[in-house]
């Protein structure tokens, strides 16, 4: 079925609002004290304050920055309500600083806010998950807070705009609509009731002061760990400019300026670009304002990002990485160390020996030698007051590998079509099988990601009937960067369907002592998304 | 010679009274054609001699894009649930012209129908399912789904004669051949009053309680059963006795319901391993169903046996037969529609939507017409 692609565009448009980047910090200085009247004139005409000053609707629920962006968004596609930018963001920003949500309200569902490719659910409640996460993630519910009359008007909404819903499979063969309004309306009260200890204890907390200088460090699949600092400046109506400075294990030089706004007191949400590419950043900022963690991704191509994290070189010592992580026992290392106010005796345990040392805006830049008897396993590194436990890893041999993400979609796309191919990237990641030699347990020792060669092939007898190998996409034998094929149907195969295909693939990894080790990854290559959203 | 001559022309002119008798039989039951008639996403409604594999009609809908689709039993009239399934309207197949129209909506309540959609025996009375929903300034609120019954005769401007609630999840709503009882099929198939909506019985589908069967999933969407009056659904069920990696742990039936008799049974054929959208029933051997999506196939129901399978080009939803049951139809899906022999089910013909538009999941139902 052909559905329009206006959703899509509104989301990017949307996808620079949250970040700030288009609303004026003049505007934005005076948001606290406006949302009230904000939401009078743009929401006012349909949710009119009660006698209490309290919103209907709007003021019975708590949400994440990308919720109630998503919720005025819906407004405009579905009420035909007009809001400017500008009090979109203002309103936004209200909402998610008055009635959020918590850190540990939050961080169960990081995996939906930062895109995290091939993110998996584990919610236990397997009837929740087929009543409410086949159509979008449980996440979407999970980051939000209501009281049972709200999540059965929620309810409501949905049947009352898609009455097909009840027909659809895991639908029809139940009475979908007396469960819901029943049990699981029950069960989300229960879950993610509007009232939280968690809520009162953070509510009103302000944004720390984050300007400054940060050390940064982070891991981009497909290029490698880099480091760096990134300069926060400004910070009037919790939005800040950002200069960021980083260098990655290859060698090569990353400069860039972005912008970003703090919702909650703790939700970073930038927009940087990267290389010419606009990328977001969603990040959290730790209780103390000392640490900044989460993930940059693509606007467009959030499946291609990095993890991150930065730490406010404020003089307190701090140590966030060691890149490399792991270290081959018997060779010489260049190590970055990075952090806050790294000084004094740098050590990574018995074996390891620091022959060289360099101070650098990041942290410390050290050279290291491994003993070639040095014992494998896991290391806590420090340098003076700082340490990180299992900052390091001393191995001699690889003795598994496993590819990341382990199942992953990518989509067709471009093919003269209105939305782009969405990519997979994947890593190998080398294990030690730890103390009890066995493969697969909780002793094992990660040593992140290693080069690998890669390919892709059928993966099962129906993928090889339908050729998929051939016609859904290829993958760079060196970076793992898998590139699916075109949209639209294509001629050559049978039935004209599409460049959709079930693959496999596949990364071949030495072990360090010649031996090649291998591992697959499950790969489904499957249509474009025409609806889409902050949180799917 | 005389005598002769005289016999001859008595006999002339017995064999012309014969010959007139049999043309009035003809025309008042069989000689009727068949034409197949279905949407499409360009909101229009197309009109096949199947026989000929031709194009006879080609008709703009007001309110484009249909599901439903729904000949009266003259032929001349078609009604279809459009308009984002928030309207039903009618018209004229030789003329184009719109004869009928009602929205589904109310005031604040906003309608939506879906499959069900049902012109009584007598030509007379047009019947929806309605899904309703009260719109109120910061809200959505669910309301019973109804049975909204309308007069054809009220032209283009109709409003529901008679409303009644119905089950949730009703999807299709069928007459019985005599016009006395309605048949609501969703989760199970309630026999309705069509002037009250009172229900008589109830045929169990999920309350069911077939021994060693989960209750059947149906997708129940295409209504196909004119040649019969038997209206013919895919079912999926589970077995409960055995694990899930047994390979007979999910079966493939057919649910039939005999709008004559009001016989309903469900028989399952074969393991489960391909997706079927929808069926149809035999009328020159009642024993033999056919269904589609990627794969024609041929069912004996009586046996409860697959007697044969074809790959199809692609996917099709929608599959209506012959009277004389040699040919069967599938169509839906895409923008063509190709006959199959029903004895070797092989592909014999094949008909096109002109302008290429799909048919997705609109009825392809079949018309007599003189
Ligand atoms: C034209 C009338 C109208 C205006 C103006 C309007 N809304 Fe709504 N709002 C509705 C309706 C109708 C619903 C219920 C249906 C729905 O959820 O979309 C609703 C529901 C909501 C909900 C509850 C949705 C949920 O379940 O999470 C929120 C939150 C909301 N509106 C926020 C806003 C905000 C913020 C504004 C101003 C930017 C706004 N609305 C302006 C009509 C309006
Ligand atoms: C048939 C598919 C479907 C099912 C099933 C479904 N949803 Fe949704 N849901 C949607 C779509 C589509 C949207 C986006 C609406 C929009 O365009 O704003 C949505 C939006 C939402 C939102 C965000 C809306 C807002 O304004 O805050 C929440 C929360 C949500 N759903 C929760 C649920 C819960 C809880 C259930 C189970 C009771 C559920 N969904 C079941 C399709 C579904």
């Amino acid at each position: 079925m052909k559905r329009t692609v206006s959703v899509t565009a509104s989301w990017m448009v949307g996808a620079a609002l949250l970040a700030g980047a288009s609303a004026s910090a003049s505007a934005a200085g005076a948001a606290e004290t406006s949302g009230v009247k904000m939401i009078e004139e743009n929401c006012g005409s349909c949710h009119t304050p009660d006698s209490s000053g309290k919103f209907p609707r709007i003021s019975d629920i708590r949400k994440s920055p990308e919720g109630w962006d998503m919720s005025v968004s819906r407004m405009q596609r579905w009420h035909g309500v007009t809001v400017s930018a500008e009090a979109r963001a203002a309103i936004v920003k209200y909402l998610s600083d008055t009635q959020g949500l918590a850190p540990s309200e939050s961080e169960p569902f990081r995996y939906a806010l930062e895109q995290q490719p091939g993110a998996m659910e584990n919610l236990p409640d397997p009837e929740m998950v087929q009543m409410c996460g086949r159509c979008h993630s449980t996440a979407r519910p999970g980051l939000q807070r209501r009281d049972a009359a709200e999540w059965k008007r929620l309810i409501n909404t949905h049947v009352g705009q898609w009455p097909t819903l009840e027909f659809q499979l895991l639908s029809r063969d139940r009475d979908w609509w007396t469960i819901a309004t029943t049990t699981t309306t029950d069960t989300l009260a229960k879950m993610w009731g509007f009232k939280s200890k968690a809520w009162d204890s953070w509510k009103g907390h302000k944004t720390p002061d984050l300007k400054g200088t940060w050390a940064v460090a982070g891991h981009q699949p497909g290029k490698g760990d880099y480091s760096g600092t990134m300069t926060v400046s400004g910070g009037a109506g919790d939005r800040f400019d950002v200069r960021y400075d980083l260098s990655y294990a290859d060698g090569s030089v990353l400069k860039a300026d972005g912008a970003s706004v703090v919702y909650t007191g703790y939700e970073w949400r930038g927009t940087v670009t990267l290389n010419g590419v606009e990328n977001r950043e969603v990040m959290t900022l730790s209780a103390d304002g000392k640490t900044l963690s989460g993930r940059w991704f693509g606007s467009v191509n959030d499946e291609l990002g990095a993890d991150v994290t930065a730490v406010k070189t404020d003089g307190k010592p701090t140590l966030i990485a060691a890149q490399p992580m792991a270290l081959k026992a018997g060779e010489r290392a260049m190590v970055s160390l990075v952090g806050d106010s790294l000084k004094g005796a740098v050590s990574f345990g018995p074996g390891v020996t620091v022959i060289d040392s360099e101070s650098k805006p990041w942290g410390l830049s050290v050279v290291v030698e491994v003993a070639a008897r040095a014992a494998e396993g896991p290391r806590e590194v420090s340098v003076g007051g700082a340490s990180l436990s299992k900052g390091a890893v001393v191995y001699d041999a690889v003795d598994r590998v496993t590819v990341e993400p382990p199942m992953m979609i990518a989509r067709v796309g471009d093919g003269g079509g209105p939305l782009p191919r969405h990519y997979a990237q994947f890593e190998a990641i080398g294990y030690l099988n730890g103390k009890d030699g066995k493969p697969g347990t909780a002793d094992d020792i990660r040593l992140g990601a290693l080069p690998a060669s890669w390919s892709h092939d059928n993966f099962d007898e129906a993928a090889k009937e339908l050729e998929d190998a051939k016609f859904a996409g290829s993958i760079d034998s060196k970076t793992g960067l898998f590139t699916p094929g075109e949209a639209g149907p294509n001629p050559l195969r049978a039935y004209k369907t599409n460049n959709v295909g079930n693959l496999k693939v596949v990364a071949q990894v030495d072990n360090g002592q010649g031996k090649p080790l291998s591992a697959e990854s499950h790969l489904i290559v499957t249509v474009q998304r025409w609806v889409d959203g902050w949180i799917r | 010679m005389a005598f002769q001559f005289k016999t001859l022309a008595r006999r002339m002119a017995l064999a012309g009274t014969v010959a007139a008798v049999a043309l009035g039989a003809l025309a008042s039951t069989a000689s009727a054609k068949d034409y197949l008639l279905t949407g499409s996403h360009s909101g229009k409604l197309f009109l096949f001699d199947p026989a000929k594999r031709t194009l006879v009609r080609e008709i703009s809908l007001p309110g484009g894009t249909p599901l439903g689709v729904q000949p009266s039993s003259d032929g001349k009239i078609v009604y279809v649930m459009n308009d984002k399934l928030g309207a039903l309207n009618g018209v004229e197949l030789d003329t184009g012209k719109p004869v009928f129209h009602a929205s589904l909506s109310d005031g604040d309540v906003r309608g939506k129908g879906f499959v069900g959609l049902a012109l009584s025996r007598d030509d007379k009375e047009l019947y929806a399912v309605v899904y309703r929903t009260r719109l109120h300034k910061t809200e959505y609120e669910v309301l019973q789904p109804e049975i909204q019954v309308f007069s054809v005769a009220d032209g283009l401007n109709a409003k529901p004669v008679r409303t009644f609630p119905v089950a949730r999840q009703t999807a299709q709503i069928h007459f019985s051949t005599d016009g006395s009882k309605l048949y609501a099929i969703g989760a199970n198939v309630d026999i309705l009053d069509p002037k009250t909506g009172a229900k008589q019985d109830s045929f169990p589908l999920r309350d069911g309680n077939r021994p060693n069967l989960s209750a059947p999933d149906m997708l129940a969407i295409w209504s196909q059963h004119s040649q019969t009056n038997v209206w013919t659904a895919p079912i999926f069920s589970a077995r409960t006795d055995l694990p899930q990696t047994d390979p007979a742990a999910f079966q493939t039936g057919i649910m039939q319901l005999d709008l004559a008799s009001g016989q309903m049974r469900m028989d399952e054929f074969e393991n489960t391993s391909h997706v079927i959208f929808s069926s149809t029933l035999n009328p020159a051997n009642r024993d033999e169903v056919y269904t589609v999506y990627t794969q024609l196939s041929k069912v004996n129901i009586r046996d409860k046996t697959l007697v044969k399978r074809v790959e199809l080009d692609h996917t099709y939803y929608a599959i209506n037969i012959s009277a004389d049951g040699k040919e069967v139809y599938v169509g839906g899906t895409m923008d063509d529609i190709a006959v199959y022999d029903t004895a070797t089910l092989s592909k014999i013909g094949s008909m096109s939507l002109p302008d290429g538009s799909d048919m997705a999941a609109s009825w392809m139902q079949i018309v007599k017409r003189d």
